[in-house]
């Protein structure tokens, strides 16, 4: 009777402890997604939503060439930044964790990310702004004659890559850093030892005991980048639309909420390839 | 230590991060920048220092109402 009681009470508390976040994750993730994922497959008559079985949304995906062009702008954009931000970002964190005496270093990462307190919308209208064509980057560039007639930045792919490249290249120095300084000294004086030079301990120590912390940073770029609204609406201009602009004008415009949740599924089974791309790199960079 | 190998390398490394450190701030600076243009468009050229907005943003009572709100 006793042992029954303790094996029970032992039995139970595993489960205590997961309830919450189980909980949370049914609530407000599982519970949503099998809401769109059900209304992904009804069908809009009219002005009325009829509760059926079809995937006439999701062939309709594949039938409209402006929502294939959507998917393709969506990922060319978020390709170039992921890259992009990366190679940006690498050296610069690297710099921080390397030739910024220890005391400073602090001081030098809060000062790469403070534009961070200023609204994720303003800081897009700012880059609107920086990019016009009477605006401070292109009166520079006619300043020192580099150029003869301004450049039309805003309102094209380039400001909305510039944008996403700016918010990305604060996030990844954060997370790039904290896994470079995160590394022994000692595997680079072995190395140095044995008689690697910098570029060699680099290519050989360094970089390959990094990876797995750049292609975390590299995901989470991708998977917020693709989804985002705000820059490619603010900055991109009318000549292109992305995914998440596509899917708002579904719904915006159209009240057109199953192609739109048909749509959202499609961005999410994009995201989950992608994330077993990057997993299948962060697991053969450990072994 | 060679003297010239390291200074060039630290020369290319305060270039760089002095470069990124300008492409984050650009955006805030610009807008710290032209919150006091004296003038209708927040572009250059820079037309006189103003606090002409925020005495706009202060009389505009929904502008008020809505910054109270959100903090």
């Amino acid at each position: 009777m006793m042992a029954n009681r303790q094996r029970r009470h032992v039995a139970a508390g595993p489960w205590a402890f997961v309830a919450p976040a189980l909980l949370w994750t049914v609530a407000f993730f599982l519970v949503p997604f099998l809401v769109m994922a059900v209304v992904s497959l009804w069908e809009r008559v009219g002005t009325d939503l009829v509760a059926s079985w079809t995937f006439a949304n999701y062939l309709k995906f594949f039938e409209r060439g402006h929502f294939l062009k959507a998917m393709a702008n969506s990922l060319e954009v978020t390709a170039i930044v992921t890259v992009t931000s990366v190679l940006l970002a690498y050296p610069f964190a690297w710099i921080i964790a390397e030739k910024v005496p220890a005391r400073w270093q602090r001081l030098a990462l809060v000062l790469a990310i403070l534009p961070f307190w200023t609204s994720y919308v303003v800081r897009s209208y700012s880059w609107l702004l920086v990019l016009a064509s009477n605006g401070i980057v292109n009166q520079a560039l006619l300043g020192i004659g580099l150029v003869d007639e301004p450049l039309s930045l805003a309102n094209s792919r380039t400001a909305t890559v510039i944008g996403f490249v700016h918010f990305f290249v604060m996030l990844l120095t954060l997370t790039i850093y904290a896994n470079l300084v995160q590394l022994p000294p000692n595997y680079r004086r072995a190395a140095a030892d044995l008689g690697a030079g910098p570029i060699r301990t680099f290519l050989h120590v360094i970089l390959p005991l990094t990876l797995p912390g750049i292609m975390v940073g590299a995901f989470l770029t991708f998977v917020l980048c693709i989804g985002d609204y705000i820059t490619p609406q603010v900055l991109g201009g009318n000549n292109e639309l992305l995914m998440p602009q596509v899917i708002m004008l579904q719904i915006g415009r159209r009240a057109d909420f199953p192609t739109a949740s048909a749509l959202a599924i499609l961005l999410m089974v994009v995201v989950t390839f992608a994330y077993l791309g990057f997993a299948r790199w962060i697991r053969l960079e450990r072994t | 230590m060679t003297g010239k190998p390291v200074r060039w390398s630290t020369l290319s490394a305060v270039l760089y991060a002095g470069a990124i450190y300008g492409f984050i701030f650009l955006p805030v600076l610009v807008l710290v920048l032209f919150c006091f243009q004296d003038g209708r468009f927040p572009i250059p050229p820079f037309q006189g220092f103003s606090l002409r907005w925020y005495e706009a943003v202060w009389n505009d009572r929904r502008l008020i109402e809505a910054l109270v709100e959100k903090a």
